[in-house]
C-alpha cells in the first residue's frame, strides 16, 4: 500500500483526466493529418518548383496568361503611348474583364476610346479607326483617324 | 539602388516607425518580449504608412519613401522628446531565460518549416488568383501609378470607384504599392509577399499572447496548430486580403482579453490600433471592432467596481483611437460613394429578413459542412474546439473565458446574419467566400482550445480582476 501510495504521488502528474485523453488523442491525429497533407501537396509543389525556377517575372505572367496573350500586351505596352484609354475587342475567352483591366492597366478600359486592341479578330472592322500597329495577321492596335488626340 | 537594400527598406522603415510608437505606449511598462515585439512593431508600421500614404494622395503629394517616411520618423521623434518620461534601456528582452525543451524546438522546428513553406509556395508565382488581381492588385497599381504619373487624387478615387466593392479599404492595397514604391517599379511578385508576411507576424503575435496565460510548451503546441491549418497557409499564398485582416482583429481582440486579464494599459492601446487598422483592411472590420467595444463595455460594467484610474485612462485612449480610425474610415467611404454591394439599409428590416428565414438550414448546414467535414482546410478544429468546450463547459461561461466565447458566438451571428441579408444568390456566395470568413474567427477558437486544455496551470491565467 505504501509502495502504491509511493508510486502513484510519483506518477500522479502524469495522470490525465480522461477528458484529456480525449483532447490529446484529436492533437495526435490533428498532426498527423497535417503530416499527411502536406506529404500529399509536396510533390506537387516540388513539380511547380522544378517547372517554374529560374523564370523571370514576364515568363511567368506569360504563363499565368498565356503566351499569346502576353505577348500581345507587352506589344501594347509599347506601342501605346502612357495612359491611354482603350477598347479590347476579340477572342479573350474565358479572360475577365476584371482581371484584363489589371493586366493592361495604366491604360484604362472604355466602351468608346480613341484606341482599340484587337485580339485574333482578323474581320473586325469600325468606320473612323485605322491600323495603328500590327502585332499578327489577326492582331493589331486601331486608332481613331480623322480626329486630334 | 540594390534591390536587395530596397527590400530591406520596405521592411525596416514600417518597422522602425511601428517600433516607435509601441515604445510610445509602453514608455512606462515593463520588458517586453522580442517575439511579441517585431510582429506588432511591423504590423502598426504597416497600417500607419497606409493611413498616412492615403492622406498624402489627398493632398495631393506624390508617394515615395521621402513623403511616406521621413515625416512620420520625425513625427515621432518629436513625440519621443516631448512625452517620454524614462529611458527604454533595456526595454526589450531576448526572451526567456528558462532553456527550451526538445519538444519546443521541435515544435518551433515545425512552425519554421510551416512558416518557410507559405513563403516558398507564395514566391513562385505573381500574383494570379482572381480576388488578388482583380479586387486587391488592381487597386494597389492604381495607387502606384498614381504616383508615378502624377495623377490627380480624383482621377485616382475614379479610377477605385470602377472596380467592384467599392467599399473596400486600401491597407492591403497600400501596403503593396510601399514595397513597389521603395523599388521604384511594379513587381507583382515581390510585393505578394505581403501576404505572407501577415501570416508570418499573425503566428509570432499568437504565439507571444498564447504565452503570456499557459505554459510556453502548450502555447507553442497550439501556435503551431494554428499556423498549420491548411487553409490558412492557402491563404497567404494566394494573396487574399484575409490573412492581414485575420491578423489585425485577432490580435486587437487578443490584447483586448490580455488588457481584461491584466490591465497594462498599452495593451487596450494596442487593440484599438490593431481593430482600427482591421477596419483599414476590409469591410468586416467595422463590425467587428463593434462587436469587441460591445464585449469590453460588457466587461467594464462587470468590473466598474474595481477599474482603477489608470485602467479608466486606459479604456479613454482606447475610445479616442477608435472614433479616429473609424472616423478616417468613414471619410474614406464617403469619398468612395459609401455604398455596399450586399448590405444595404434594407437588410436591417424586419420583414425582410424574415422573407429571408428560409436560407437558414442551408447557411448552418454549409457551416457544419465546412467546420466538421472539411479535414483539407480546418485538420480537426471543429473536433478539438468542441470536445474542449464540452469538457470546460463551466470554464467557457465564466469570466473572462467568457469574454472569448461571446467573440465566436458573436462573430458567428454576424456572418450567419450577413448571409441571410446578402443581396446575392446564396449557394454562390456560400461558396466563394465561406471558408474565408471562418479564417476571420477561427485563431479565437484556435485560443480557447489551448487555454481550456491548459487551464489551472498558469498562474497568470487564475488572474481576473485588479
Amino acid at each position: 500500500m505504501k509502495l502504491f501510495k509511493m508510486w502513484h504521488s510519483k506518477l500522479k502528474p502524469f495522470i490525465l483526466e480522461p477528458k484529456d485523453y480525449v483532447l490529446w488523442i484529436i492533437i495526435v491525429i490533428w498532426i498527423i493529418l497535417w503530416a499527411v497533407f502536406h506529404f500529399m501537396s509536396f510533390p506537387k509543389d516540388l513539380a511547380n518548383y522544378k517547372q517554374l525556377k529560374g523564370l523571370s517575372l514576364e515568363q511567368k505572367h506569360a504563363l499565368v496568361l498565356g503566351k499569346e496573350l502576353h505577348e500581345f500586351l507587352l506589344f501594347c505596352e509599347v506601342k501605346l503611348p502612357p495612359r491611354q484609354k482603350v477598347t479590347p475587342v476579340g477572342d479573350f475567352k474565358s479572360f475577365q474583364d476584371s482581371r484584363f483591366r489589371y493586366y493592361i492597366y495604366p491604360h484604362r478600359i472604355c466602351a468608346d476610346a480613341d484606341y482599340i486592341l484587337v485580339y485574333k479578330d482578323k474581320s473586325f472592322y469600325k468606320e473612323n479607326y485605322s491600323t495603328f500597329a500590327q502585332f499578327d495577321e489577326s492582331s493589331r492596335i486601331l486608332k481613331r483617324s480623322g480626329e486630334p488626340n | 539602388m540594390n534591390p536587395l537594400l530596397n527590400i530591406f527598406a520596405s521592411i525596416a522603415i514600417p518597422f522602425f516607425l511601428g517600433l516607435g510608437v509601441i515604445l510610445l505606449i509602453f514608455r512606462n511598462s515593463r520588458r517586453m518580449d522580442l517575439l511579441e515585439i517585431v510582429p506588432i512593431s511591423l504590423g502598426v508600421g504597416i497600417g500607419i504608412i497606409s493611413i498616412w500614404g492615403f492622406l498624402l494622395l489627398n493632398l495631393g503629394i506624390g508617394l515615395s519613401v521621402l513623403t511616406v517616411a521621413l515625416p512620420l520618423f520625425i513625427a515621432i521623434l518629436l513625440a519621443k522628446i516631448l512625452i517620454l518620461k524614462r529611458e527604454e534601456k533595456n526595454f526589450v528582452s531576448l526572451g526567456s531565460k528558462t532553456h527550451p525543451s526538445r519538444i519546443e524546438f521541435l515544435l518551433w522546428g515545425c512552425i519554421f518549416f510551416e512558416i518557410a513553406y507559405v513563403f516558398w509556395l507564395s514566391s513562385m508565382r505573381p500574383i494570379c488568383v482572381d480576388d488578388a488581381v482583380s479586387m486587391w492588385g488592381l487597386r494597389a497599381k492604381i495607387i502606384y501609378f498614381a504616383q508615378e504619373f502624377a495623377v490627380p487624387f480624383s482621377k485616382t478615387l475614379s479610377a477605385l470607384r470602377t472596380i467592384k466593392h467599392t467599399d473596400y479599404p486600401l491597407l492591403i492595397p497600400f501596403s503593396q504599392s510601399w514595397v513597389c514604391i521603395t523599388l521604384s517599379q511594379w513587381n507583382d511578385g515581390l510585393c505578394k509577399m505581403v501576404f505572407p508576411t501577415f501570416f508570418l507576424l499573425l503566428t509570432l503575435s499568437f504565439y507571444s499572447i498564447l504565452k503570456k496565460v499557459i505554459p510556453r510548451k502548450n502555447a507553442l503546441l497550439f501556435t503551431f496548430l494554428l499556423c498549420g491549418l491548411p487553409f490558412l497557409g492557402k491563404m497567404a499564398t494566394w494573396g487574399i486580403a484575409d490573412v492581414a485582416f485575420t491578423f489585425y482583429y485577432i490580435i486587437g481582440f487578443l490584447y483586448m482579453y490580455l488588457w481584461m486579464n491584466h490591465p497594462e494599459g498599452g495593451y487596450l492601446t494596442i487593440s484599438a490600433l490593431f481593430l482600427g487598422f482591421g477596419m483599414w483592411t476590409k469591410a468586416e472590420g467595422i463590425p467587428s471592432m463593434l462587436i469587441s467595444i460591445l464585449i469590453l463595455g460588457v466587461f467594464i460594467i462587470a468590473n466598474r467596481r474595481f477599474l482603477a484610474k489608470e485602467q479608466l485612462k486606459a479604456v479613454r485612449n482606447f475610445f479616442a483611437i477608435f472614433l479616429l480610425l473609424f472616423g478616417f474610415v468613414l471619410y474614406f467611404r464617403f469619398l468612395m460613394g459609401g455604398k455596399n454591394d450586399m448590405i444595404s439599409l434594407r437588410s436591417f428590416s424586419p420583414s425582410y429578413m424574415i422573407a429571408k428565414l428560409d436560407r437558414i438550414p442551408v447557411i448552418l448546414y454549409q457551416f457544419q459542412r465546412q467546420f466538421l467535414g472539411a479535414f483539407k482546410k480546418w485538420n480537426l478544429l471543429g473536433y478539438l474546439f468542441i470536445f474542449s468546450v464540452v469538457f470546460n463547459i463551466k470554464k467557457v461561461f465564466r469570466p473572462p473565458v467568457l469574454y472569448i466565447t461571446t467573440a465566436i458566438v458573436l462573430n458567428f451571428m454576424l456572418y450567419i446574419w450577413v448571409y441571410l441579408v446578402a443581396e446575392i444568390e446564396i449557394h454562390e456566395f456560400l461558396g466563394t467566400s465561406q471558408n474565408r470568413i471562418l479564417m476571420h474567427f477561427i485563431p479565437l477558437m484556435v485560443f480557447i482550445s489551448g487555454l481550456l486544455l491548459a487551464s489551472g496551470k498558469h498562474e497568470r491565467y487564475e488572474k481576473g480582476k485588479t
